[in-house]
């Protein structure tokens, strides 16, 4: 593990202040920085942890001004078992349910679980044995032609292949949330632009566009009528990030649909019509490639991840079935 | 047909089952109360990382440690010039390349960064279809080829001729002309596993003088010194190895995981104390895996009336060795070559090297990966002849009656793979549930437009090779205690609660002592307890009983003896013959009212009687202490007559259903059951919790957990618990897993002798039958799982 140290902030203006001067980070939960700064799969790693669990009155969730309004520090259990985020932002209260398991639900706060860092077989390994492009300037990604069974399949951002892991973030984009920060307030489908000019560097790594100094604070979602749901496929029906997720927020016969798991940034389609929910699916997955490459022995990849491309299709038509 | 003492019955065994359970190590691994590595010299103690070979094939020119040195905390560097039991040449990524001591932990693996190695790299072959190509790059692993022939079994009916030499082909493959109908069908690789791949595995060694200690975590303590002295280039009497606990007392399968490293940073650190210890990526990477396995196997069959009898089977095998090259790779077909009667054979098993971590050693080779070619083959062969799997199982398989089909002087201790069959169908309600056209069955109409899930099932089985392994003799020893109580002690590290259970037993039973009255002295310490070979499940169980039956003849000899010294049998016996013991008292034969306590017969305290035992029973005289003994490790049979051969295998069978989502390839399993041989059953709750921790883990590697090699660097990127993905109860429902020991009386002993977590993998070839079941197609698992993307490209839908 890293030595770093350890600061306690009261305020987010203070976090900020702090994580403007030295090379920091914020530490909410803890559940996902705690497992890099262990593995030190990153040269990019910060030398202090900002703690915002000590920021009073952060956890809240309610419904103020056409909005359901979320702190940051709201963990995931609140928000899957909140009222009203289950009544009016469905969407959203089955995403934080679908977080790996009560544990980490318990733990992880809705700010860092669309905080956390990629997921990537080659990115996680520790040591950085795998200096892939989005953790060193004129890295490679390791995943084109090595194993991309869990990797994007609309091709890459700056080159990375990485698909974005968050549920939640994908249920924000589809329910249009603002995000906001101590510098501005993000349109959800802005905030998870990957930044990939920065590759290479710390921000680089983030799976949104959040400056280093920056900090979330509030998720805010507005009422409808609509309807919504979220549906996630993994490999396992528990603890497990999805290789596949989808919202779809529907209105009549038109839907708001975002896609996770699937691409760098959750992969958003806005006016899709659901008249019929198979040719929403085959619509929303029509510029899909997956990846697919035969080995340079001829062999079939045995790495494709083009089975996303079915279950992404089947996916939405359930998920607007579901409506 | 095998000849049990007559006199032998299960009934005649009164401690046989006793439920006291007289080790307390699972109640101390729960209460954080056992010695584990990192407990000794808590907090005076340094700690030893190890970094690890960055590319997977070469040489290391240069290791510069001078940056690793300064960071404050760093106390030594020591590289292949220090640890004999690394080597300079590269064969595999994560290769050991040099160790870090230092104050902690964290300055240990932060240092292992700043030590700069310096490599000539040299090509690689990391995949292993690659590596058998013409001009593939030598793996550095054989001399002139990447590839070996490592196993054969040929057999020709006609001239009834055997052969497990490779020089020596006995089989005609003009038999295929006399058969009825020929089937040919091939497999693609099944994925690797590794063992205990949660472990923290771990050594703390230190020195006095001369000599070495450490505390490591290991089946294999003996074998495990033995390394370590070779290493340092020691006495053994100068070694000094304690390992307590396996498995999940977080030990390491394999021998010097670690031993000898820690020992010789300590020496490096003038015998401090040192823990080394593996990251989970290095626990990932040294663990023994299994093999991947692909194959060929064509079958020629015989019509027989509405069946089919086998007639000949001609396959090729091949499974991915790593850098191993001395893994018994040919037992992959152990199964199909015992289990069923098949008077033609010609079974070759290649193993390929690769530069990838060591495999092998890991479950029985059989299980897994080769029972999930030939099991697989057999429903194959089934469904294009037409007839139920499970009938055309039945119709071809051996029986305990029938010689060993390979070595004809060989009897099976017990062979009850058709009465397990027979349970599975009858509690899973196969021939009512079966089907033979796929597709013929949905389980629910569960999504709102009406997407179906096809319903399977299948049952699969066969004889395990794992649970009488040929090895070192065992060693037990009885020990007196003053108050008429005994101690059993071994070299032996602990392994489950059964296990020990089995040896107190055992003790009890032959000494006449109460169960209670036969306590767990030390185990798993070399300096106090016999060598004892490998702890390994059933073949530990079988062969360290057989010791402890040995040690407590010799002990029941030496109470006798002193019991014929004093009141009330001085003057009245005259022979130990004319005495007899039971619950813990000493009986006159021919008046039952001259007896003694054990207790009463105050013998001192410097009893003690040692016994050795091997794995299979076979020919064996009897010494003047009625001891049994034999020189080789088919020895002893305790419960068998002189001179009878007996295999004491394991077996199992499962049946499985499954719903198979063919629009997202989601495979759902309904439910399993899973009947295992267990020999006799000693403590039911523990056996049956580890059959079920056995298919667990076979659950897990049919659909979650892979290990993953980088094609391109042969880097093991599945290190993570991320990517261990072990089954949760959402996957598999405990309410839906049903588990059943079958019990068998062995030849070989009554006490359990049967390895009852590795023959569960049989579930791994049902679930892929039953998939076949309910969608019509066969998937490939091609290095991975039968997960959902395998079943959307066996249905052409990616």
């Amino acid at each position: 593990m890293k030595d770093f140290a350890h600061v306690n902030a009261t305020s987010f203006d203070e976090a900020a202040a702090l994580l403007a001067k030295d090379n920091a980070a914020v530490i909410a939960g803890g559940t996902d920085i705690i497992y890099s700064m262990k593995g030190m799969n990153t040269p990019n790693l910060p030398d202090t942890l900002v703690n915002i669990k000590t920021i009073a009155d952060a956890d809240y969730i309610k419904e103020e001004g056409g909005f359901i309004k979320i702190g940051a520090l709201a963990k995931l259990t609140a928000i899957a078992k909140s009222s009203v985020v289950k009544s009016k932002a469905t969407a959203l209260a089955e995403a934080a349910e679908l977080v790996a398991s009560p544990e980490l639900r318990n733990m992880g706060t809705i700010g860092g679980n669309i905080c956390q860092k990629p997921r990537c077989i080659y990115y996680r390994n520790e040591f950085n044995n795998f200096p892939c492009a989005r953790k060193v300037k004129g890295g490679t990604c390791y995943a084109i032609t090595g194993v991309h069974r869990y990797h994007s399949i609309f091709g890459g951002v700056g080159g990375c292949m990485a698909v974005c892991p968050s549920d939640t973030a994908v249920a924000l984009v589809a329910l249009k949330a603002k995000i906001v920060t101590t510098k501005k307030t993000w349109e959800a489908a802005d905030f998870f632009k990957v930044p990939n000019k920065e590759f290479g560097t710390a921000r680089g790594e983030q799976i949104n566009a959040l400056d280093l100094d920056e900090i979330v604070k509030e998720i805010q979602v507005p009422v409808t009528s609509a309807k919504s749901t979220y549906k996630k496929w993994a490999f396992r029906k528990a603890i497990d990030f999805p290789q596949v997720s989808v919202a779809v927020v529907k209105d009549g016969n038109s839907a708001e649909i975002a896609l996770g798991g699937v691409y760098n940034e959750p992969k958003a389609f806005s006016g899709v019509n659901c008249a019929d929910p198979a040719k929403a699916g085959d619509e929303c997955l029509a510029k899909a490639t997956g990846m697919n490459t035969p080995r340079a022995d001829g062999q079939a990849d045995r790495y494709s991840n083009t089975y996303k491309i079915q279950i992404a299709k089947v996916m939405v038509k359930r998920a607007i079935g579901s409506l | 047909m095998i000849t049990l003492d007559d006199s032998v019955k299960l009934s005649d065994y009164k401690v046989l089952r006793n439920p006291a359970i007289h080790d307390q190590s699972i109640m101390k691994i729960l209460t954080g109360k056992a010695d584990f590595a990192a407990d000794h010299f808590a907090g005076h103690k340094y700690f030893g990382a190890i970094k690890c070979s960055t590319i997977a094939h070469g040489e290391v020119v240069s290791v510069d440690a001078s940056e690793a040195m300064k960071l404050p905390g760093v106390k030594a560097v020591i590289t292949a010039d220090d640890c004999p039991v690394w080597n300079k040449t590269i064969t595999w990524y994560g290769q050991d390349v040099a160790g870090v001591v230092a104050d902690n932990w964290y300055t240990a693996i932060r240092a292992l960064p700043l030590i700069k190695v310096t490599y000539k790299e040299a090509a690689a072959s990391v995949d292993p279809d690659y590596a058998i190509q013409e001009g593939a790059p030598l793996t550095g692993i054989l001399p002139n080829s990447n590839i070996g022939t490592a196993g054969v079994c040929f057999r020709d009916a006609k001239t009834d001729k055997r052969s497990t030499s490779a020089a020596n082909n006995v089989f005609d493959p003009s038999t295929f002309n006399e058969c009825d109908v020929i089937k040919e069908y091939t497999f693609g690789w099944t994925t690797t596993y590794p063992h205990n791949e949660l472990e923290a595995h771990q050594t703390t060694a230190w020195w006095v003088g001369d000599d070495v200690y450490y505390y490591t975590g290991c089946q294999d303590i003996t074998s495990n010194k033995s390394t370590v002295a070779n290493a340092l280039g020691m006495a053994l009497n100068k070694v000094h190895a304690v390992t307590h606990f396996n498995c999940g007392g977080f030990g390491g399968k394999t021998s010097d995981i670690l031993a000898p490293q820690a020992c010789i940073m300590s020496k490096k650190v003038g015998g401090y104390p040192v823990l080394c210890k593996n990251s989970r990526q290095m626990n990932v990477l040294n663990r023994g895996h299994n093999f991947p396995t692909r194959s060929r196997i064509k079958f020629g069959v015989k019509k027989d009336g509405n069946n089919y009898k086998f007639h000949a089977c001609d396959a090729e095998f091949w499974s991915d060795g790593g850098v191993n090259s001395f893994s018994p790779v040919g037992n992959v077909f152990f199964g199909l070559q015992k289990t069923y009667i098949i008077p033609n054979i010609s079974l070759v098993a290649y193993r390929i090297q690769t530069n990838t971590p060591t495999r092998g050693y890991w479950r029985c080779v059989n299980d897994p990966c080769g029972a999930m070619n030939y099991d697989s083959a057999i429903d194959k062969l089934a469904y294009d002849l037409g007839v139920d799997p499970y009938d055309l199982r039945l119709n071809n398989l051996g029986n305990q009656s029938l010689p060993d089909q390979d070595v004809p002087t060989m009897y099976w201790g017990s062979f009850p793979i058709k009465e397990e069959l027979e349970l599975a169908a009858q509690k899973s309600g196969y021939k009512t549930k079966h089907k033979m056209a796929p597709k013929s069955q949905t389980v629910d109409d569960i999504y709102h437009n009406g997407d179906k899930r096809w319903y399977g099932i299948a049952i699969t089985g066969h004889e395990d090779s794992h649970g009488s392994s040929s090895g070192s003799g065992r060693g037990g020893i009885v020990k007196a205690q003053t108050d008429g109580t005994f101690l059993v002690t071994t070299a032996s590290a602990r392994g489950c609660s059964g296990g020990t259970t089995v040896c107190t037993n055992v003790v009890a039973e032959t000494l006449g002592a109460k169960p209670e009255d036969v306590k767990l002295g030390e185990w798993g310490n070399t300096d106090v307890g016999l060598n004892a070979g490998i702890q390994a499940g059933s073949s530990h169980t079988i062969s360290i009983s057989s010791a402890f039956y040995n040690a407590a003849i010799e002990m029941r000899y030496k109470i006798f003896q002193v019991a014929l010294t004093k009141a009330p049998f001085k003057g009245v016996a005259t022979s130990v013959d004319d005495l007899y013991a039971e619950d813990s008292v000493v009986y006159l034969k021919k008046d039952k009212s001259v007896s003694a306590t054990f207790k009463s017969l105050n013998w001192g305290n410097n009893i003690a009687a040692s016994g050795q035992g091997w794995t299979v029973g076979a020919a064996g005289t009897v010494d003047e202490v009625g001891r049994r003994n034999g020189g080789a490790w088919r020895s002893v049979g305790n419960y068998i007559k002189p001179g009878q051969a007996v295999y004491t295998y394991g077996s199992a069978a499962a049946a499985t259903e499954v719903a198979v989502d063919e629009e997202t390839g989601q495979v759902e399993i309904l439910h399993i059951w899973n009947v295992v041989d267990t020999g006799t059953t000693m403590f039911k709750n523990g056996a049956l919790k580890e059959i079920g921790c056995g298919a667990e883990a076979f659950h897990n590697q049919a659909f979650f957990y892979n290990t993953v090699y980088d094609p391109n660097t042969g880097a093991v990127i599945s290190t993570n618990y991320t990517e261990a993905m072990f089954p949760t109860y959402m996957d598999m429902k405990t309410e839906n897993h049903d588990l059943i020991d079958y019990e068998s009386f062995d030849a070989g002993g009554p006490f359990g002798c049967h390895g009852i977590a590795e023959p569960c993998v049989t579930n791994y070839s049902s679930v892929l039958c039953a998939i076949y079941n309910a969608i019509g197609v066969w998937v490939d698992p091609q290095m991975a799982q039968m997960s959902a993307d395998r079943v959307l490209k066996a249905l052409g839908k990616a």
